[in-house]
């Protein structure tokens, strides 16, 4: 159960959620070409940003001039189920070194997230495993965005491939590694419910976050009192 | 005038540190509470609700080709590898779509 888990084992466990990230990358750099920015815009907004869906969201607001606190108020909007998900990893790489927890941190996303976590469950973290999970899915997304950029006019129409359900499949992918892992499935048919209610009657992203939480509190008060510890 | 011809840069560095802000502050945030029975089960359960929430309304309720697609994917993703569950999905929404089409 307890093995000592390496770097090829992190880019392993990676490697579906790599792979899906490519289209995903060049989808972003041509939308990127679209609105007009350059190469090094395109890397620095993936490089140092690294939030694909909300890249993708201020890409699709982008005008010129850009509208500045828009499109950075609504990246934060995006972006605000990762207090959510850092609140669920600490226990997970708490006891790593602080060069590991702080890349970690700041490269964290969903995939990275989810993959640590479900690793976490079998093998207790360690560096290697976690700079496997971190290192090709950063530059691999980093990557594809650039030739996304470069080649923009080459992707016209994602729907055609299919590449705009990529994203779609790979988080549905990952919720069942989830569903399997535990015995809360009331609470995810409550995301599920309450994401698609407040997505047409709210709007925004919001159904992002009250999802999360509706389904996070439904387990968290129909777990039975005999099962707490 | 002169911060128009930063104003990509500026916007993506806003960007950025926004983004930053959200990843470290809920880590840090649950440092500073004792961890009780509940909160353990709701940090727990955490991981699969966001996802779900992020993806149902796209994967729900935005066509027939879509919804049977999403389902072939968490049929996939209960019996083969991820990267199959994914490639699954993503062919047969292609197909779906020019079936229905």
């Amino acid at each position: 159960m307890d093995k000592n888990i390496n770097f090829k084992h992190g880019l392993v466990d990676m490697l579906p959620m790599t792979i899906a990230s490519i289209p995903f990358g060049l989808m972003v750099g041509a939308l990127a070409a679209q609105k007009g920015l350059d190469g090094w815009q395109i890397l620095m907004m993936s490089a140092f940003v690294y939030a694909g869906a909300s890249q993708f969201m201020a890409l699709d607001m982008w005008s010129t001039p850009v509208a500045i606190w828009a499109v950075i108020g609504a990246t934060a909007l995006i972006n605000l189920r990762h207090i959510m998900m850092g609140a669920a990893l600490r226990a997970h790489i708490y006891h790593l070194p602080s060069y590991i927890k702080w890349p970690y941190i700041y490269l964290m996303s969903d995939e990275a997230w989810a993959t640590g976590i479900k690793a976490s469950a079998k093998n207790k973290l360690t560096p290697a495993y976690v700079l496997g999970v971190l290192i090709p899915f950063y530059f691999i997304w980093v990557f594809s965005s650039l030739i996304g950029q470069a080649f923009g006019n080459l992707i016209n129409d994602p729907a055609k491939y299919g590449f705009d359900f990529v994203f779609t499949a790979v988080f549905i992918a990952m919720t069942m590694g989830f569903w399997q892992a535990n015995r809360h499935s009331m609470a995810l048919v409550v995301a599920a419910i309450s994401a698609v209610l407040s997505y047409h009657y709210i709007g925004g992203v919001w159904h992002i976050f009250i999802g999360g939480l509706l389904g996070t509190i439904t387990a968290a008060i129909m777990v039975k009192p005999e099962e707490l510890n | 005038m002169d911060i128009n011809i930063w104003a990509v840069e500026i916007t993506i560095f806003g960007m950025a540190i926004v983004t930053f802000m959200t990843r470290v502050s809920g880590y840090w945030l649950i440092s500073k509470f004792t961890l009780s029975g509940r909160v353990k089960v709701a940090l727990e359960v955490m991981p699969g609700a966001v996802l779900l929430s992020i993806v149902a309304p796209t994967a729900l309720t935005s066509g027939i080709a879509e919804a049977i697609a999403t389902v072939v994917t968490m049929a996939l993703a209960l019996r083969a590898t991820l990267l199959v569950a994914i490639t699954g999905g993503v062919l047969s929404v292609v197909l779906l779509r020019f079936a229905i089409s």
